[in-house]
Order: C-alpha cells, then sequence, then structure tokens
C-alpha cells in the first residue's frame, strides 16, 4: 500500500469494536450455529483466506503472458 | 502512393512532427500495460495485514428518488447481511418521492423495527449529493454511527462484503473503504454484457492496481464505507459543486491524509442502464465530473508534494491517459494519415512496427482482466475481445497479420487510409450509434451497431460529449438511471 508518510493515525493503536455476545437468542435467529462475525479467529481466517486467494494473479499474469507469446509466435510463424 | 514532398529538411521537419503525433497515441497504450502490469503485484501488496476483526456501528445511507421497484430487495439483502443485526441501521433518504416509495419504506420499517429510518426530504430533484447530504446531517447528529456505507438503492450487497469492508478502518490510516461493484442482470444481453467486462476492467482489475500505487481515483458510487472520523475531518457534506461528488470525496479523503482501499472480495451487484442513451447519460455525467476534477484539482497533478499518491507521476499518466484519449487517437490518425501522404513507406514501416504493441496490450489486458475474476470474465469474454468494435477488431487481425489478405493499387491505397483514419472515425459512428437507437426503424439495429462500432469508442464519445458539453457550460442535469429491479443473486 502507500507510504505512511504523512498518514492522519500512523502510529495509533488499531480500532477495536465490542465483543459479540452470542446469546441463545442471536444463536436461534443464526440458525444455532455462531455466526462468522461472532469469532475473532473465523474472521482472521477469512481474511488470510482472501489474502492468499490474491495469488491467484500471478495465475492470470501467466496466462496473459502465455497468450502474448503465443500470438506473437503465431505472427511470427504466418509472417515467415 | 508516392512521395507527394521534394526531399528537404522541411520535409524532414515534417516527419518528425507526424512521429510524435503517432507517439502521443502510444502514451495511453503504454499507460494502460503500466496500470496491469502493476496489477498482479497485489499478491504481496495489499492491506490484509494490516486489517483487525472491527465490526463497527453501520448507518447506510440510501439516497432514493421513485425507487419503490428495488428498494424492498435492497433492504432485504441489507437486514440479511452476515453482520451483527445491533450494528446495522438503513436510513434511506427520500428525495420527495412521488412513487410508492414511501409506502415501502413504512412496510420494511415495520418489518425491521429500529433498524430501518425513512428521511424524507419535501423538497427534491436536486440531486444524490444534496439528498445524501440531508441523511448525514442527521446522522452525524447523533453519536452512535461510528461508519457510513453510502449505496444506490438498485445495489445488493453479498453477505460477507460489509464485515469484509469493515476490517480495513480497524486500520485508523485508512479513511474509506470502497467494494467491487458487478453488473448484475441475472441474463445480460448486448450492452449489459459489455458493462459487465467494462467492471471487471475498470473495478476488479483497475482499482487493485490503485490499492498498490497507493492512490484510489475514485470510491465506487454504490459502495463506499467511510470511518466517522473521516467524514468528520472532510467536512461532513458531499460535494455538491460538481457531477463527480464520489471522486471529489475520494479525492478529499485521501488530500485529508487518509487511505482509500480497495476491497476486490466484498461483492456488490449493480443495475446498470440496459439501453444506449442511458448509458450515453450516465457516462456523460461521469465524464463531466472527470473533467470538472480535472480543473478543480489543477494544483495536484504530477506533484507529489501535494499528495505522494494522487500527485504521483503513474496516477497522473493513468487519469490523463482515459480523460485524453479521444484526442491521443486523433493526433495517432493524423499522424499516421500525415506520413502516409508524405512517405507511404515511411508511414507502412511505422505502423507495421509499433502495430503489434497495442495489440499485445490489448490481448493481455483482456487476458489479465477476465483472469481477476473467471466466473464473470467467462460471460463477457466475447464482449471483451469486441470491445473496440467488431471493425476495430478486424483492423487489428488484418494489421497484425499484414499480406494475409492480399490487396494492391486503389484497393491497398483506401484499405490504408481506412485503417490509420478508423482510430477517430469509430468516436462519430459511436455517436450515431446512439441516435440510431433514438429512431423507431433504427431501434432494432442499434446492439447490432454497438457490436460493430464498439463499446470503447462509445466512451471515447462521451468523453469529447463531455468536453464539448463543458466548454459551453451546459446545465449540469442529474439525469437518473431507470431501475427495474433486474438484479439476481
Amino acid at each position: 500500500m502507500s507510504t505512511t508518510h504523512g498518514l492522519v493515525g500512523a502510529g495509533q493503536p488499531f480500532r477495536v469494536s465490542p465483543p459479540i455476545v452470542v446469546t441463545d437468542d442471536l444463536l436461534a435467529r443464526c440458525g444455532g450455529l455462531p455466526p462468522v462475525w461472532a469469532d475473532p479467529l473465523a474472521l482472521a481466517d477469512e481474511t488470510e483466506a482472501d489474502r492468499v486467494r490474491e495469488r491467484r494473479l500471478y495465475v492470470g499474469l501467466a496466462a496473459a503472458i502465455a497468450v502474448v507469446v503465443a500470438l506473437w509466435v503465431v505472427r511470427s510463424m504466418l509472417l515467415g | 502512393m508516392t512521395d507527394l514532398l521534394p526531399d528537404t529538411t522541411g520535409e524532414t521537419a515534417l516527419a518528425v512532427f507526424l512521429l510524435l503525433l503517432v507517439a502521443v497515441g502510444a502514451i495511453p497504450v503504454v499507460a494502460g500495460l503500466a496500470q496491469f502490469l502493476v496489477i498482479p503485484l497485489h499478491a504481496v501488496r495489499n492491506h490484509y495485514r494490516e486489517t483487525g476483526p472491527y465490526l463497527p456501528n453501520v448507518a447506510v445511507v440510501i439516497p432514493a428518488w421513485n425507487e419503490a421497484a428495488v428498494l424492498t430487495t435492497s433492504i432485504e439483502r441489507l437486514m440479511g447481511l452476515d453482520y451483527p443485526p445491533d450494528r446495522l441501521r438503513v436510513y434511506v433518504v427520500d428525495d420527495a418521492s412521488t412513487d410508492d416509495t414511501p409506502a415501502v419504506l413504512a412496510r420494511c420499517a415495520e418489518r425491521f423495527p429500529g433498524r430501518v429510518v425513512h428521511l424524507r426530504r419535501e423538497k427534491g430533484g436536486e440531486g444524490k449529493a444534496h439528498t445524501l447530504n440531508h441523511g448525514l446531517r442527521h446522522i452525524l447528529a447523533e453519536d452512535w454511527m461510528e461508519a457510513l456505507l453510502i449505496m444506490d438503492a438498485d445495489v445488493i450487497y453479498e453477505p460477507a462484503s460489509l464485515r469484509k469492508m469493515t476490517r480495513h478502518l480497524a486500520d485508523p490510516t485508512v479513511g474509506a473503504v470502497t467494494a467491487y461493484i458487478r453488473e448484475g442482470s441475472g441474463d445480460p444481453q448486448g450492452i449489459t454484457r459489455f458493462i459487465g467486462f467494462d467492471y471487471l476492467a475498470a473495478q476488479a482489475a483497475s482499482r487493485r492496481a490503485q490499492n498498490v500505487a497507493g492512490a484510489m481515483a475514485c470510491l465506487a458510487g454504490g459502495a463506499q464505507l467511510h470511518s466517522r472520523e473521516n467524514l468528520e475531518a472532510i467536512g461532513g457534506q458531499i460535494d455538491t459543486s460538481s457531477l463527480a461528488e464520489d471522486t471529489v470525496t475520494t479525492f478529499r479523503t485521501q488530500l485529508a491524509g487518509r487511505r482509500v482501499v480497495f476491497e476486490p472480495h466484498a461483492r456488490v451487484l449493480a443495475e446498470e442502464p440496459a439501453g444506449i442513451d442511458a448509458l450515453w447519460k450516465q457516462r456523460l455525467r461521469w465524464a463531466r465530473g472527470n473533467v470538472q476534477i480535472t480543473s478543480m484539482y489543477k494544483h495536484l497533478w504530477f506533484r507529489r508534494s501535494v499528495h505522494p499518491g494522487l500527485g504521483g507521476f503513474f496516477f497522473g499518466i493513468f487519469w490523463f491517459a482515459i480523460l485524453l484519449l479521444p484526442v491521443a487517437m486523433l493526433l495517432t490518425s493524423i499522424g499516421l494519415i500525415g506520413l502516409y501522404l508524405l512517405d507511404s513507406r515511411l508511414a507502412s514501416d511505422v505502423f507495421g512496427a509499433a502495430v503489434f504493441v497495442p495489440i499485445a496490450t490489448f490481448v493481455f489486458m483482456i487476458t489479465l482482466t477476465i483472469s481477476v475474476d473467471p466466473r464473470t470474465g467467462l460471460r463477457v469474454w466475447r464482449e471483451a475481445l469486441l470491445f473496440p468494435g467488431a471493425i476495430s477488431f478486424v483492423v487489428l487481425l488484418a494489421a497484425a497479420f499484414p499480406g494475409v489478405v492480399p490487396l494492391s493499387g486503389t484497393a491497398e491505397t483506401f484499405w490504408t487510409l481506412f485503417v490509420y483514419s478508423w482510430l477517430v472515425l469509430c468516436i462519430p459512428l459511436a455517436y450515431g450509434v446512439r441516435k440510431l437507437e433514438g429512431t423507431r426503424w433504427g431501434r432494432p439495429l442499434a446492439p447490432l451497431a454497438l457490436y460493430l462500432v464498439g463499446f470503447g469508442p462509445m466512451m471515447c464519445a462521451i468523453t469529447v460529449d463531455a468536453y464539448v458539453k463543458e466548454f459551453r457550460g451546459a446545465a449540469m442535469t442529474w439525469d437518473k438511471t431507470e431501475k427495474t429491479g433486474r438484479v439476481t443473486v
């Protein structure tokens, strides 16, 4: 991300929200299973999964380069 | 065609000048390529390591004018978000609607007591920014809101999207977060398929590059989440002086020293125009807004001392490459035709040597774009290939494989001049496609004409229209896009 030079809030502690209390009523409304947002570890896992998913961009880059190279090869062959 | 001018110093100078004109056309191509080469860096240069499990009280503000057809679905989806229910309230700012919007909202407020608030303006029609400001005044007057989500009445959020956005606000340096908006028609046809690809390229792909570069051009109007501190720092109001209030908010946030982050895994579906005229009005508003922004922030461009990201070289080139694309196309066309008249062999050599660069860039960009969201990409890959238009596609093919169709004499001259001039001819033809849709006999032919002329040239034509309207000081009207509730999940 961008440089942190001059950013408002740099060096300040991270924002936190009050913990979620999973009541019986809340559990019932969520179909008996605790929701993801009630579990900080599950939220962290979700973020980690999204972070790792970004590595698919490398596959896209490889595919894009391969298509361009293939086009170049075909063009070279056709044009002699 | 033979040489028309004598071999003099003047001829050489003219040739150099024309070559420079051709080179101007390469700037948007190189800028586009640079932007797309940066995208894969998002795998390592992103904001995920600086997030946290932050679930603030979120006030969702929806500006609405005659949105009865779509509001119920949108509110139901918001109420069903995977987010703590007691930390989510929806404020619908009814801009003096004349349809069933008040009745729809009354029913929603009854179904979700305390979580859906109806704010009504008695005097409406002043545009989205004024409507939002009415809601902001009300929401900021209370202490409850910790983050504010601005959205449109027709957009639908995927269940996990809001919490994927709020996690970035855990970092106090982040002022705003935007999501990935996708064209949401269940069965996209014609123009909505082009918009589907356009959003894939402009949002899912391009905004990742902007994340990497540390400068965001625009928070999506239908999905922008602000921290309370950020809203207060930028004055607690949305800009009403331009047609690009979203972009002004984005720039103000960053100039006030906060980051703007794009979250690609927070997905939002939006209903987009299904007709060319409606699309033209929507995009004209955006394009005019960008022309206004260029003037409003003239002190910013290419000045890193003002802002390291927005004032950076990369961002400036990216911004102007889009804004001045029609000018670049015109100059390139003039350059090529001029060179052809001056020295046909030189023109042919220049064109032959350079043409593979835009072709390779185009192929690279669409392949990478499709790969960032393969599910959407595989639905619209034809529109990706035909984005510059079927005619341009044939021109590019012929340019990539010269000699495959042997031409000689007058036919070759006509073909060459057509290829060199098509870069600029497609722009007025795109305008003609819009006019064609407005005629009774032409309406059925308009989609075919759009595929022939292309979506890209239409965007260029709209940019030209924006220049003209701004130059003439045309009234800044807010043409609302008609919403019918086509979005399906």
